[in-house]
């Protein structure tokens, strides 16, 4: 039977949708070594047009298909329940949703505007136009974002404590093995690896080496994908 | 078996320590009958039995078990069969990353909007050493990471910036202005703000561990000083006041009205 992610696609084969990265992450850990990986553009939606909606990723897994990554999350769970947990169960089902609340606060304001630059210049060219009049109206001309990234990070760190921290006393987040937790956080920093060449951690912060581990992850799969950064 | 918690101590047996509150919820989430032993800053000759001078320490029969996070470690394998604190191996990692987020964000920026008041809940005749040490400590702080004074656990540096202001200075210094600054802590509480706005306790449906370890900072505010931290239409207020309700209302028979 066919299993299919629908992910964002930029240029020259860029994926970086951070929540694209939790699902991928999540296919991975629920045994699927091989899946269809479609890119979809930031504006032709043709590929996903089945599901009347614009957001990715999508999974679709035989006559079924879902959107949003935490429902998808939930859906592997159910249906492959038998395959690697993702959640350990309610209770750290219900914690994961702290992490991604965590994570949240971390882009906004913060990662987002570390990488609304790199951001612009990974899309497909005609998707430039209509991308940067929608951001604008949030952010202001993009241009003021594309200097100053590495004060930008320095200050962002801060507020890493919290993690850095865990991930000096354990391996994962979910312990000794990784889960959904983990593929939560890194989601956004997979997504700032693959368009931006700024180094987000010190290469001695426990944060670093925990980001070394979840790369080597399935044989490398999360590493080979085109990157910007170490 | 006779079960004791030693916890820190102020003013008519006032407990005063973010981190024994989550130890207190802890045993109370296993349904322990246990004795709870309050110890003054300078009565730490009393848990010299535990080879160390930081509280809490648990003491069940032969089992001295000090640090709340070790303390929880060996209530969930010590009595497996009763309500679990983590819900297994992935759930004990994720409670462990919240616990270390309140230590870093949370009781980092609790301090600051009560310390006096802490101070003044201390015992007359520790107030000066409280003081010293206090004042002492917090404006190292963020130059300098220290474990926490009486628990030993580790707070780290706050935002660049601190939140509102750097420490230092005296005291009264420090719990100045809260009535301004208490608006970015609460903005700081945004995650548990998101998760708690669509589900009643941050480990789901019931209580855990995570639970505690994020109440253990307020109710040792409320211990301590009658300065609101929550609007009343924040998600977190509700939670709270399920939390207080816990363990025939533990909370909410605890220190000041809210």
């Amino acid at each position: 039977m066919t299993v299919t992610v629908y992910e964002l696609g930029g240029r020259d084969g860029h994926r970086y949708c951070p929540f694209c990265w939790r699902t991928l992450m999540s296919m991975k850990h629920k045994g699927f070594d091989q899946f269809e990986r479609i890119p979809v553009g930031y504006r032709d939606k043709t590929p996903i047009a089945f599901t009347s909606q614009g957001l990715t990723p999508v999974l679709v897994d035989g006559d079924r298909w879902i959107n949003d990554s935490w429902e998808i999350a939930d859906y592997l769970e159910e249906f492959y329940a038998d395959r690697p947990s993702l959640f350990g169960g309610s209770l750290g089902r219900a914690q994961a949703s702290f992490v991604s609340a965590w994570v949240q606060q971390l882009q906004k304001p913060g990662l987002t505007e570390i990488l609304l630059w790199d951001a612009f210049e990974h899309l497909n060219p005609e998707d430039r136009d209509v991308w940067r009049e929608d951001r604008e109206k949030r952010f202001g001309p993009l241009e003021v974002y594309r200097e100053g990234r590495e004060e930008r990070v320095l200050a962002w760190r801060e507020s890493l404590e919290p993690l850095r921290v865990t991930l000096s006393g354990q391996t994962f987040l979910g312990g000794q093995r990784p889960a959904y937790a983990d593929y939560i956080v890194f989601g956004d920093f997979q997504w700032a690896r693959c368009i931006s060449a700024v180094e987000l951690f010190e290469p001695d912060n426990p944060i670093y080496d925990w980001r070394e581990r979840m790369l080597d992850l399935y044989d490398g799969f999360a590493r080979a994908t085109p990157h910007e950064s170490a | 078996m006779s079960t004791k918690l030693y916890e820190l101590a102020g003013q008519g047996d006032a407990k005063i320590s973010p981190h024994c509150w989550k130890s207190v919820y802890a045993v109370c989430h296993k349904g322990l009958d246990f004795e709870r032993i309050g110890i003054s800053f300078f009565e730490k000759d009393r848990i010299a039995f535990s080879s160390q001078m930081l509280v809490p320490v648990l003491e069940v029969g032969e089992s001295v078990v000090a640090d709340s996070w070790a303390i929880a470690e060996y209530l969930e394998e010590a009595y497996p069969d009763r309500p679990s604190l983590f819900g297994g191996e992935i759930g004990k990692g994720e409670a462990k990353f919240i616990n270390d987020w309140t230590n870093a964000v949370q009781i980092f920026a609790f301090r600051r909007l009560f310390i006096l008041d802490a101070h003044n809940t201390v015992k007359p005749e520790e107030q000066a050493h409280y003081r010293e040490t206090r004042e002492a400590r917090y404006s190292e702080e963020q130059a300098n990471l220290q474990p926490d004074v009486d628990t030993g656990e580790f707070d780290v540096a706050p935002p660049d910036g601190g939140y509102g202001g750097g420490y230092g200075g005296t005291l009264e210094d420090m719990q100045s202005g809260r009535e301004t600054r208490v608006l970015e802590v609460r903005k700081s509480l945004e995650p548990i703000r998101t998760v708690l706005a669509r589900q009643p306790f941050l480990a789901g449906e019931a209580p855990a561990y995570a639970d505690y370890s994020v109440l253990g900072p307020f109710i040792w505010g409320k211990s301590v000083s009658a300065f609101a931290l929550l609007d009343e239409d924040d998600p977190i207020y509700a939670w709270r006041d399920r939390m207080y309700r816990l363990f025939d209302d533990l909370g909410h028979n605890t220190g000041h009205p809210l």
